[in-house]
C-alpha cells in the first residue's frame, strides 16, 4: 500500500554516514511523505526531533501535546534505549544515531466491528 | 505438586517434542499441568491458542464477547467459513479439541472487564493478551500486575507488531512504557484500523513461544524486553524496557490499585459513540439521508474515509478530506452549509463531527452506520467492507 517504501529505504546508501536517522512506524508514515527512513539532523534527539518536525510539520500534532512535551503514548529510543531513561530531549547523538519511534497500538479490526468484543485483533 | 502423567498416545503426539532435551518428558509433563488465559480469540488469539493447543498446554481458557464474522477470516484462522455466525469462543473451542482432545478448554462469552477479569483469570497461570483495544489492554495489564502474573503481550497495526513479556515482578509492565493510552481521534495510536492478515500470525506464534518458554523455564523470556516488527522492512529491532519507578500500577507508589474499566480510550467508543454513532441529536440514518439528497438544498457530503477507500465504495458527489487531515483543511469547509459527514461504520465521522463542532460547525450531521450502512439499506448493488 506503501509505494514509496521502497525509495526511501534506498536512501538510506545515499545518507551521509554520520547523520542520525529515524525509523517511522507505518501508522505515521503518512504523515512522513510515506518515508520508512528518515534523515534528521542535530546534536540532541531534542534537535534531531526539531529537524523531523522543520521536515513534516503535520507530524508534530500527532507527537506532542499542545504543552510542547512529547504524548505519554509515544516513546523515542536511542539504540535501543529510551531516551527517558538517558537524558531525554537533551540526549547527545552519536555518530550514525539511529532513532525509534515507538507509540502505543491496540491492534487493528476496522472501526464499527472491533466494538463488539472485548478482543478481537 | 507433582507433574502429571503422560499417557502411551499423548507420547506419540508429542513425540518431536520429546526429542529436545529443553523440553523432554518433564517439560511436556509442564506443558500438560500448565494454564494460560487467551484473551481474544481474534488475530492473535488465533495462532497463539492453535499452537498452544497442539504443544499440549493443558489448560486453555478463552475470552471472547463476539461471533465469527466473515470479516475475521482473512485473519483469525482459528475459526471458518463453516463457523461464520457462531460464537467466537465456540467456534475456537471446537477447532481447538479437534487438534488436541487430550486438552481442557474453558470459555468465557462475556466482556473482559473489571466486573469479571479476576474471576475469569483466577485459574490460569499466565495470562496472554491477544485484544485489539486499549480498555482490554490496560485491563490485562493492571490485573496480571494486580494478581502477579505474567502477561505475554502482541498488539498489531497495519505492518507494525509489537511482542514483550510484562511481568511486573521482574520487569517492567505495560504502563511503564505506556503510562497513558491515547485521547480519541489521535494518530498513531488511533489510525483507521486494518492489518496485514499474516501479522497476527509472525506476532501470535512469538507470543505462544513466549508462553511456552514460560512454562517451560527454558531460554530467556522477553522480560524488559520490547520486540518491534514491521513486516513491510522486513525488520525486527529490540529494545531494552525499564521498570519506571513512577509507574501507575507498578512503581513505588502506584495510584491504580484496584481494577479500571475505561470507556473514552480511542479505538471503543465512548457513551455517545456506540456503533457508529455521533450521540443523540448528531445523526442521519442512511434512508433519511437518500430522502435529504433529493431536496433542492440538499447536504453536502463529507466523505472521511482513506483515499484507497473510495475504490471499495464511495458516494456520488462527496468531497473527501481523510480524518487525519481534516483539522488543517477546515478552511476549505463552509460552516454555513448543511454537511453529512460520512466514513465506512459512522466511527471516524464521529470523531470528525466533534472536531467540526469545536470549529464552530453546527450545520453537520453524522451518516450513523457509516456508507456501510447506506449499502445494507440504501443501495443493494453497493459492497458492504
Amino acid at each position: 500500500m506503501n509505494g514509496t517504501t521502497v525509495p526511501a529505504i534506498k536512501n538510506l546508501y545515499q545518507i551521509e554516514r554520520n547523520m542520525p536517522t529515524l525509523k517511522i512506524p507505518t501508522p505515521l508514515r503518512v504523515y512522513a511523505q510515506g518515508q520508512a527512513l528518515v534523515v534528521l539532523q542535530g546534536a540532541t534527539v531534542g534537535e534531531a526531533m526539531q529537524s523531523l518536525i522543520d521536515q513534516f510539520p503535520t507530524l508534530k500534532q500527532h507527537l506532542y501535546n499542545s504543552d510542547g512535551n512529547l504524548r505519554p503514548f509515544v516513546n523515542i529510543f536511542l539504540g535501543e534505549n529510551n531516551v527517558k531513561d538517558l537524558q531525554g530531549m537533551d540526549t547527545p547523538l552519536p555518530e550514525n544515531a539511529q532513532l525509534l519511534l515507538i507509540p502505543s497500538i491496540a491492534g487493528g479490526t476496522g472501526d464499527t466491528n472491533q466494538f463488539k468484543a472485548s478482543g478481537v485483533s | 505438586m507433582a507433574l502429571p502423567e503422560i499417557s502411551r498416545e499423548e507420547i506419540l503426539r508429542y513425540s518431536r517434542h520429546l526429542l529436545i532435551p529443553e523440553v523432554g518428558m518433564e517439560g511436556q509433563r509442564k506443558l500438560k499441568a500448565a494454564s494460560v488465559l487467551v484473551v481474544g480469540t481474534g488475530g492473535l488469539g488465533s495462532p497463539v491458542a492453535l499452537y498452544l493447543a497442539a504443544a499440549g498446554v493443558g489448560h486453555l481458557g478463552l475470552v471472547d464477547f463476539d461471533v465469527v464474522d466473515r470479516t475475521n477470516l482473512q485473519r483469525q484462522v482459528i475459526h471458518g467459513t463453516s463457523t461464520v455466525g457462531m460464537l467466537k469462543v465456540e467456534s475456537a473451542k471446537q477447532r481447538l479439541l479437534d487438534l488436541n482432545p487430550d486438552i481442557q478448554v474453558d470459555v468465557y462469552n462475556e466482556p473482559f472487564n473489571s466486573q469479571n477479569a479476576r474471576r475469569i483469570a483466577a485459574d490460569y497461570d499466565i495470562i496472554l493478551d491477544g485484544t485489539d483495544n486499549f480498555p482490554t489492554r490496560y485491563l490485562t495489564n493492571d490485573l496480571c500486575v494486580l494478581t502477579g502474573k505474567p502477561n505475554v503481550y502482541g498488539s498489531i497495526f497495519r505492518f507494525d507488531g509489537q511482542v514483550s513479556v510484562f511481568d511486573a515482578r521482574r520487569g517492567p509492565c505495560y504502563r511503564c512504557l505506556f503510562p497513558e493510552p491515547p485521547p480519541p481521534g489521535l494518530v498513531p495510536s488511533c489510525a483507521e484500523g486494518g492489518v496485514l492478515g499474516i501479522l497476527p500470525g509472525t506476532i501470535g506464534t512469538l507470543q505462544a513461544t513466549e508462553a511456552l518458554k514460560l512454562i517451560l523455564g527454558i531460554g530467556d523470556p522477553m522480560i524488559g524486553r520490547l520486540l518491534l516488527y514491521n513486516a513491510l522492512d522486513s525488520s525486527f529491532d529490540f529494545v531494552k524496557l525499564r521498570k519506571n519507578p513512577n509507574c501507575k500500577v507498578c512503581g513505588d507508589n502506584p495510584t491504580v490499585t484496584d481494577l479500571i474499566d475505561y470507556y473514552e480510550f480511542c479505538g471503543v467508543p465512548g457513551l455517545n459513540h456506540d456503533e457508529g454513532s455521533a450521540g443523540e441529536g448528531w445523526d442521519i440514518t442512511a434512508t433519511e439521508l437518500a430522502d435529504r439528497l433529493h431536496e433542492k438544498a440538499a447536504p453536502m457530503l463529507l466523505d472521511v474515509r482513506e483515499p484507497h477507500e473510495l475504490e471499495i465504495s464511495h458516494l456520488e458527489g462527496a468531497k473527501l478530506i481523510p480524518l487525519g487531515q481534516l483539522a488543517a483543511r477546515l478552511s476549505e469547509l463552509d460552516t454555513a452549509q448543511d454537511m453529512v459527514v460520512f466514513c465506512k461504520g459512522g466511527t471516524r465521522s464521529a470523531r470528525a463531527l466533534e472536531l467540526l463542532i469545536s470549529a464552530g460547525f453546527r450545520k453537520v450531521k453524522n451518516l450513523q452506520g457509516g456508507i456501510n450502512a447506506w449499502a445494507n439499506q440504501v443501495d443493494q448493488n453497493m459492497p458492504v467492507y
